[in-house]
This record gives structure tokens, sequence and C-alpha cells, in this order.
């Protein structure tokens, strides 16, 4: 029975799953990339370059791993709350909180597994490609190519499990809180209030904030070694502290405009700060892409275009799976725009004024991440590391936040403009 | 004195359930409503009572017949000139109220005046909220009110600006009797006796408020009461529904 609930559910909410898909088949891709690290070493012997194959897979497995488990959590969690009505409709059929977050916990693997399997498909033809090219920064002599380059068997089963692994441990939380959802959600709607963080989070903040403070205190005492790191860890703060910051950060600086500027501004900064009040996702998602961006400004890949390319190449990964799953939140929110923008029309306004009122929207989500990024950017800017000048690591910050605007302006304005071209009866969901 | 509403032969089909086939909802419709009047429609499911009033606010295009609401043929408008003209000239409810979830009940009711205006009259919405009993909840977004507080701030922003017509669809059908009485007092009361209103019910105790009831089956207009007791709208709802295809 669970089985048949799972693939039903799965095809029926099939827009609801289909960022996590995304976020998943890239972490497919590294995955496997990492497996071809793997099984190419071994095929080698013990060769420095084998070595530096394994260093490689080391890297990109924990600098993407982290990555992933934040933004599986993340979309889930999102995919969870978007779908309360129906947990709930499954508490009335019957099903006890185990089964529903088990159910949850099973598509979660299905959908990680399909998306294992499809990056499978997509990365065999071009292993050479990629593993030619993400692993020359590590190597000892990037110019000469990789020879023999295989995938065996044995490492990519690995690569499967842990695929599936992080990704289903990432989401019990997120599970155990679709079991938990009210029964009484199933006959009437969810009061719309802001998810308030727990102890956990408070916990989690004040370790990370040691961490964090620590690391950048032994950089400038000149530790020199891991506490190098130290951006990392300001983005790691940030990513457990991002409910606490994100929204009064919004708050403040659209505050410097007063709503009496114009109606659009009035409905487009209460929509962002609604949103936000409901999911810091976005927001904090840019914020994180552009500070790892401007960690990459860090170590100085951005001297010259040979090393742009070798940085890009172990950096930029994360960056683009932090963007997907931004631009994913975004996407899991369309119908509701759509309905959100007619009952706006309805409400008088134009359906111009609507699509003006979502790029201000995507404005407004990209400023704030941009200053969120900027924030955590600064401490290296204070003292830049050997060789960097001061504004070295805020070179990157304006790119990444420039692919972000896009695409949150792309994913906020579509929905507006497809909305327009129906019905407005239909958009609102009411009956012919 | 010149009808607010006039809508004439109109015509509405949809796609049916084979390539090609149109099903039509509306058949040669007609329905001319005064200023300040009240007028109800109503039918059995599927008589067409929800897609006139699409029709005649303007929410959906005909396939035949003309729709003149305060003397604009709506077919003439564009999309934006459409926009400005509601806002101006319509209001609405809806049963699934259809407010706007970022803005509190206040920002909800502010919203068409300051899209009439540039400026938020406080004045006009606290006014309004407090005809609805809601002025307490000025603060509260739509996720925080139970279902009959948000159709009284739907009410409310239906009628702040004045408008010449206000719409209704199924505005009790999601509220408890207490609540769906409350909310049928205040489009009878609130609306000045200048705005008209067209509702669209299944409640025959609520359409027996109207000054006129129209009974819908099978896309044409069955019977045409006025002023009618509920036991009047019972038997010619009761009627539709033995003759109905």
């Amino acid at each position: 029975m669970i089985a048949r609930l799972v693939v039903a559910d799965l095809v029926a909410s099939w827009r609801t799953w289909l960022g996590s898909f995304l976020v998943l088949f890239l972490s497919g891709v590294v995955a496997l990339v990492c497996a071809g690290d793997v099984s190419t070493a071994r095929a080698m012997g013990d060769t420095e370059q084998a070595a530096a194959l394994m260093n490689h897979a080391k890297i990109y497995s924990a600098m993407n791993g982290l990555v992933v488990v934040g933004g599986v959590g993340v979309l889930v969690g999102y995919a969870v709350r978007l779908q309360r009505t129906r947990h709930a409709l499954w508490q009335v059929a019957g099903l006890t909180p185990r089964t529903i977050a088990t159910v949850v916990l099973a598509q979660v693997a299905t959908v990680s597994l399909l998306a294992f399997l499809a990056a499978s498909v997509a990365v065999v033809p071009v292993l050479d490609l990629l593993l030619n090219g993400l692993s020359r920064p590590v190597r000892a002599d990037p110019d000469a190519p990789l020879v023999s380059i295989v995938l065996s068997p044995g490492p990519v089963a690995v690569a499967a499990l842990v695929h599936v692994g992080v990704a289903v441990a990432s989401t019990v939380v997120a599970a155990r809180r679709a079991g938990r959802t009210p029964a009484l959600v199933a006959v009437r709607a969810p009061l719309d209030e802001p998810v308030r963080p727990g102890a956990g989070r408070l916990v989690a903040t004040g370790l990370t904030g040691v961490l964090a403070i620590g690391a950048y205190v032994g950089h400038l005492l000149g530790d020199g070694g891991v506490t190098g790191l130290f951006p990392v860890a300001f983005i790691a703060l940030f990513a457990v502290a991002a409910p606490w910051l994100t929204g009064p950060a919004m708050r403040l600086w659209t505050a410097a405009l007063p709503t009496g500027v114009g109606t659009i501004w009035f409905v487009a900064r209460r929509n962002a700060l609604h949103s936000v009040a409901r999911s810091q996702a976005a927001v904090a998602l840019i914020a994180i892409a552009a500070a790892l961006g401007a960690f990459t400004g860090t170590i100085g890949v951005w001297d010259d275009l040979r090393v742009l390319v070798q940085g890009l190449a172990l950096f930029g990964v994360p960056v683009v799976v932090v963007l997907l799953t931004a631009g994913t939140t975004i996407f899991m929110g369309t119908s509701e725009r759509r309905r959100e923008s007619a009952a706006l029309v309805v409400a008088g306004m134009t359906w111009r004024a609507v699509v003006v009122a979502a790029a201000i929207e995507a404005v407004v989500v990209t400023v704030t991440a941009g200053l969120v990024a900027t924030v955590l950017a600064l401490p290296a800017t204070i003292v830049p590391f050997p060789g960097q000048q001061a504004l070295d690591s805020l070179r990157p910050l304006p790119w990444v936040l420039l692919v972000g605007f896009v695409l949150v302006a792309v994913l906020s304005i579509t929905p507006v403009l497809s909305a327009r071209r129906r019905p407005i009866v239909r958009e609102l969901g009411v009956a012919a | 004195m010149q009808a607010v509403v006039s809508v004439r032969d109109v015509v509405k089909t949809y796609p049916g359930p084979r390539r090609g086939e149109r099903r039509t909802v509306l058949d040669g419709v007609s329905l001319s409503v005064a200023p300040g009047e009240k007028v109800v429609v109503v039918g059995p499911s599927g008589s067409g009572k929800s897609t006139l009033l699409q029709c005649a606010s303007g929410l959906d295009s005909v396939d035949g017949g003309s729709v003149v609401v305060a003397g604009t043929d709506l077919a003439t408008l564009r999309p934006e000139a459409a926009a400005r003209f509601r806002r101006s000239t319509i209001g609405f409810v809806f049963q699934s109220y259809n407010l706007v979830g970022a803005l509190t009940a206040a920002g909800n009711v502010a919203l068409p005046l300051r899209l009439a205006t540039g400026k938020a009259d406080r004045r006009a919405v606290r006014e309004a909220l407090g005809a609805v009993g809601l002025a307490d909840a000025a603060d509260r977004r739509p996720g925080e009110l139970s279902g009959g507080q948000q159709q009284r701030v739907a009410v409310a922003r239906s009628l702040a600006t004045r408008p010449a017509v206000v719409f209704a669809d199924e505005p009790t059908g999601a509220l408890d009797t207490e609540s769906g009485t409350r909310v049928l007092d205040l489009l009878r009361d609130y609306a000045s006796g200048t705005t008209s209103v067209v509702m669209v019910t299944h409640d025959l105790e609520a359409a027996a408020r109207g000054d006129r009831v129209l009974v819908l089956r099978d896309g044409v207009v069955h019977t045409e009461l006025v002023s009618p007791a509920a036991d009047d709208v019972l038997a010619a709802v009761a009627g539709a529904r033995g003759g109905a295809r």
C-alpha cells in the first residue's frame, strides 16, 4: 500500500518534487565524478596522480555533500509545508504519523535514486571531460591529461548508496513534521503562522558562532592553517541563523523607501516580507551562493582566466547547487503566485502593475541577499589573505547576485505572465 | 432608469469531452440590474449560475451576446483598461475569499482605494472594517482570520470604493449559518442605495433576501421571481430541477 501511495503521490505532485530532482541530479553528477576519481585512481595504482584524484574525491564530496544536505533539507521541508493538506487527509484516511513519515522518506529515496540514474545516463558519455576538467586544480601536472579513465561498479554502488543515504538523512526532520500535521488541516486551511526557530537552532547558532569567531581570530593571529576556512564558518553561521536575520534585514532596508512611494512598491514590499516570514530559503540561499562565490575570491581564483576556470571547477558546483535550490523554492510557490496575482487583479491592479511588482520583489530579494553576503564577506577584506587586495573577496559578489536576480525575476514574473493569459476565474480556483 | 448591468443574449461554451466538441453552459441568457437592486441567481448545480456571474462581471469572456456594465461594453476593453474599469466600478466577493495573503485585513481593504486614488484613506479603511465588525482585526493577515472573518474583509474590500455593482459568488458557501447570515446582512445593509448586488447562491433563505430572483436551468432563465418568500424560491428551484435535462 505504501509503495502505491509513494508512486501515486509523486506522479500527482511532480511539480513539487521536480526541484528536489534537479538538485539531486546535480549531486548525483558530483557523486559519480567522485566515483570516477576513485575508480581511476585504483586503476592507476599508487602514483602521485592517483593520490591527487583521491584527494579531489575527498574535497569534492565534502564540499558538495554539505551543500546537498542543506539544499535537499530545505527543499523537502518546503515540499512538506506545501503538502500539509494532503498529509492531513492521509491521517483522516487512517495513516499513522509514522507511516506518513515513512512515505515521505520513501518518496525522497525514490526521487534521489531516479536522479542518480538520470545523472549516470548523462555523466558516462562525458566522464573523460568531467574528470579531466574538474580534477585539474588538484593534479600535480594539470596539463597532462588523465589516462585510462574508468568507472567501476564498486565505487558507483557506494556513490549511489551515499547519495540516497545523504538525501534521506537530510529529510528525516521534514518527514517527521509531515507525520505530525494536524488532521484538522484536512478540513480547514492552516493558520499562516511564521515558522519559529527552535532550541536546537539556537544551540547550533551558538556553536557555529563560536566556531566562526574562533577561526577568524586564529586567522588574524596568523595561524595560516585550517582557520583560513573562516569564510565557510561564517556562511554556516548565517545558514543556521537565517530565520532571525533575513526578515529583519529585509524589513530594515526596505523601510528606507516609504510605502507612500506607490502602490506597486507597497504591494511588492509586502509580498516580499510575507514570503520571507514563511520561508527565508530564497534570500538565504542566494546570500549563501554569493558568499560562497566571494570565498573563491579570497583564494585568488579571479586573478586570471586560467585560475578562474580552475577555481570554478573546484567551487562552482556548490554555488550552482545553492542557486538552483533557491530557484526551486521559488518555482515550488508558482501556483500560489498565480493565485495571488489573480487576487491582486481582482482587487483592482492591472496585470502590468502585477508584473512590475513581481520584478521589484525580485530586486528586494536580491538586494537583501547582497547585503547579507557583503557582511559575510567583509571579515576577509579587513585582513586579506596573502597576496590578496582588501576588496578581492567582494569582486565575485555582483556576478553571483546578477545570476541570482535573473533567476528570481524569471521565476517570479513567468507565472504572472502565464496567469495573465488564462481567465482570472481559473487562476482564482472559482468553479464555472 | 439606465441599468447598471445589462446582459443580452449571452452564450458561453466550454470544450466538451470529445475533441472539437463544445458544451453550451449559457444559452442566450439576458439579465438587467437596476441601480441599488439586489438580484439573486439560483438553480441546480451545473445550471450556469457561476458562469453567468463571471461573464456579467467581465472575469470571463462570452462567445455570443453582449455585457454592458455602467454604460461600458466589456468586450471593448483591453486587459489593462478592464482592470482599471473593475477597480472603479465593480466589487467582488467569492466563496473562497481570494484576499491577498501578504496584506493585512486593513491592507486588503486599502488596496483598491490606493489604486484608485494613489493613497490609502485610513479613515475610510477603518470605517469599512468597523462596519463589518473587524476594527480590532485590522492588522491581522488573512491566514490568521477565520473563514467568516475573511469573508467579511472581502465584503469590506468590495464595497470600500463604493462600486456601482458587487458580484458575489456563493459568499456564504464556506461559512457556518451565523457567519453566513452576518455576511448577507452586510451585503444588504452596507451596500448603499446606489450599489447593486448580483449574488449567486445555493442557499434559498439567502436567495429570498433579493429584490429579484432568477432561477437558471440548463443555461437558460427558467423562472424570474420578484421579492419572493423562501418557499416560492424553493418551489421554483424544485421545478427547475424536475425539468432539468
